[in-house]
C-alpha cells in the first residue's frame, strides 16, 4: 500500500455531522430549521455516539494500516536484499562450478602434458 | 574448450537465429560446441547435420555435463527466449545480450500472465523501492510504464559471469549497472556474400528499369523506424528524380497508418510495400537498392542487423546519430541528427545521394570495408573464444 493511499485514508477517517441544507427559495430556511429540530429531538442523541464509535474504529484501522505499511516496506527491503544476495550467490556458485570443472580436468591435462614431454623410450 | 550454446536457430523467425547460424560454423572450429535450442528436431538439417543439437529440456547443468562454459543468447522476445532465460538463471555463464531493454520480455512473461507481484519483484531487484513505487503508480494508471527508464536487463547482467554486447554504448550501460560482471563489446557476425548478381540484374528481376533509382527501408516498420520522415523526404526528392522508387521490405506494425500516409503524400506505385520477404527476395532488394534508410529513434540501445546487411552489400545508408549508431565510422554511413533538423537533413542527403553516383559508391565502399574489417564471422568467433577464455581465467 502506498504512502499516498494511507494519507488519503487518514484524510477520510473522521466522519463529521453534516448540517441540513435546502435550495428551495423562501421556504428553504424553514425546511432546514424543521429538519434540524426534528433531528435534535429524534435521532441526534442516538447517532452522535455511533459516529464517535465509528471514528475511533476508523482511526484505529488507519493507524494499524499505517503500521502494517511500514512493516511491509521493511519486509520489502529485506526481500530485495535477499533476492540480490541470492543472485550474487548463484553467480558465485556458477564461478565455483566452472573452476571445479577446470580443476577436475587439470590432472588429465597434466598427465597429457607429461606424456608429451617424456623422453621416447627405444626398445632394444 | 567445450561450450554449451543456447540460442534459437533457423527456421525460427528471429534475427538471433540467423546470428547463430552465421556464428556457429566459425565457433565450432575453435571449440567443441553443443547447441541447445527449442524444438531441436525442427532445426534446419544443414545445421543439425553439422552440430550436436539438443533440446533445452535435456540440459542438466555444466558441472554434470562437463561443459567449460555455457553461452546464452538473450533477446526480448518471450517466444524464443523464455526457456533460455530460465536455464540462464539456474546455470549462469556468458550471455550475449542482444537487446539492452528487456522490459517487454518481463511484461509478456509476468504482467500479461497476471503475475503483478513477480513484476514488482523484478522492478525491486533492479531499481529498489523506487522501482516498486514506479511499478505501482504505472499499474494504477497514474503514469505510463517507464520502459525506457527501466530497461530491466540487470538480473540477467548481474547473474552472468560475462556479458557480450554489440556496441560500446551498450557496454558502458551494462557495465555501469552490473559492476561485478565482465562486459565485452563484440560486433555482430555479418557474412559478406560474394555478389551472385549485379545491382542491375537485381533491379531487372524486381521489375525496375536499369536507370531507376531505388531507395529502401528494411525490417519491421514501426514509428521508431522513422519511415514517415523518409517518405516525406522521398516525396520531395521525386520532383527532381521522377525515376526514383521506394521499397519497404518488412512487415508493418499493427495500427501503423502507412497507407494513409502514402495517400497524404500523394505516393502510389512508386512505393513498393514488399512485406515480409524470404531470404532470396530480401537479398535481391538489398542488392537492388541505391540508397538505404535505417533511421531509428527513440532506440533502446540496440544495434541493427539490417543496417549491417545493407552495409555488407556496399550500400550507402542514412542512420540516426544516436546511441550505438554514433560509433559507426563517419565515412561508412550518413548520420542524421534527431530532432528538428531530421527532416531537412534526410531530404538534403537523399537528393545528394540520388544525384551523385560516385558519392554512393564511395560511402558504400567504406561501409563494406567496415563490415569486412569489424564483423567478419571468423574474427567475431575468435573474439568470443577470447572472452570466454578470459572469464574462465578469472573465475
Amino acid at each position: 500500500m502506498s504512502e499516498d493511499l494511507i494519507a488519503e485514508l487518514r484524510a477520510k477517517q473522521t466522519i463529521r455531522e453534516q448540517p441540513f441544507r435546502s435550495d428551495k427559495p423562501i421556504i428553504g430556511p424553514i425546511i432546514v430549521w424543521l429538519r434540524t429540530v426534528w433531528n435534535n429531538i429524534s435521532t441526534r442523541w442516538y447517532v452522535l455516539p455511533l459516529l464517535q464509535q465509528q471514528n475511533e474504529f476508523n482511526a484505529s484501522v488507519v493507524a494499524y494500516l499505517r503500521e502494517m505499511n511500514e512493516r511491509l516496506a521493511e519486509i520489502d527491503e529485506r526481500l530485495i536484499d535477499l533476492d540480490r544476495d541470492q543472485m550474487a550467490l548463484t553467480h558465485n556458485v556458477a564461478e565455483l562450478s566452472y573452476r571445479l570443472i577446470r580443476l577436475d580436468r587439470s590432472p588429465v591435462d597434466i598427465e597429457a602434458q607429461q606424456r608429451r614431454h617424456e623422453p621416447v623410450s627405444h626398445e632394444t | 574448450m567445450k561450450i554449451a550454446y543456447f540460442s534459437p536457430l533457423p527456421p525460427q523467425e528471429t534475427g538471433i537465429a540467423e546470428y547463430s547460424a552465421n556464428l556457429l560454423p566459425h565457433l565450432a572450429r575453435k571449440a567443441r560446441v553443443t547447441v541447445f535450442t527449442d524444438r531441436a528436431s525442427q532445426v534446419k538439417p544443414s545445421l543439425r547435420d553439422r552440430f550436436s543439437v539438443r533440446g533445452l529440456d535435456g540440459f542438466t547443468g555444466p558441472l554434470h555435463e562437463r561443459f567449460d562454459m555455457c553461452l546464452y543468447h538473450m533477446g526480448n522476445n518471450l517466444c524464443f527466449h523464455e526457456s533460455i532465460y530460465d536455464i540462464l538463471l539456474r546455470y549462469p555463464g556468458v550471455t550475449t545480450l542482444h537487446d539492452l531493454n528487456l522490459h517487454s520480455f518481463y511484461g509478456e512473461l509476468l504482467m500479461k500472465r497476471g503475475r503483478l507481484a513477480a513484476y514488482m519483484r523484478e522492478m525491486a531487484y533492479a531499481y529498489g523501492t523506487a522501482g516498486v513505487h514506479h511499478a505501482r503508480q504505472a499499474h494504477s494508471g497514474l503514469m505510463p510504464y517507464g520502459v525506457e527508464r527501466y530497461p530491466l536487463f540487470e538480473r540477467v547482467g548481474r547473474v552472468s559471469l560475462g556479458v557480450i554486447v554489440h556496441s560500446q554504448y551498450a557496454r558502458r550501460v551494462v557495465a555501469s549497472r552490473c559492476p561485478r560482471t565482465r562486459v565485452r563489446y563484440i560486433p555482430q557476425p555479418v557474412p559478406v556474400a560474394s555478389e551472385s548478381i549485379t545491382d542491375r540484374e537485381a533491379k531487372a528481376r524486381l521489375g525496375f528499369e536499369p536507370d531507376d533509382l531505388l531507395v529502401g527501408s528494411f525490417g519491421h516498420v514501426a514509428p521508431s523506424k522513422r519511415v514517415d520522415v523518409a517518405l516525406r523526404a522521398f516525396a520531395r526528392a521525386r520532383r527532381s528524380f521522377p525515376n526514383a522508387h521506394y521499397a519497404i521490405v518488412g512487415g508493418v506494425m499493427e495500427g501503423y497508418e502507412l497507407s494513409s500516409l502514402l495517400d497524404e503524400l500523394g505516393l502510389g506505385e512508386e512505393v513498393c510495400l514488399v512485406g515480409y520477404a524470404d531470404d532470396a527476395i530480401f537479398h535481391t532488394y538489398l542488392r537492388a537498392v541505391d540508397v538505404g534508410v535505417n533511421l531509428r529513434y527513440p532506440t533502446h540501445g540496440e544495434t541493427s542487423a539490417t543496417l549491417l546487411a545493407l552495409m555488407a552489400a556496399g550500400k550507402p545508408v542514412l542512420v540516426s546519430r544516436v546511441d550505438a549508431f554514433v560509433e559507426l565510422p563517419d565515412a561508412a554511413c550518413v548520420k542524421i541528427d534527431v530532432g528538428t533538423e531530421e527532416q531537412s537533413q534526410v531530404e538534403t542527403w537523399l537528393l545528394a545521394l540520388l544525384e551523385d553516383r560516385d558519392m554512393r559508391c564511395q560511402i558504400g565502399r567504406s561501409a563494406l570495408d567496415y563490415v569486412q574489417s569489424e564483423c567478419e564471422p571468423e574474427a567475431v568467433a575468435a573474439r568470443y573464444i577470447d572472452f570466454i577464455q578470459q572469464v574462465l581465467n578469472e573465475v
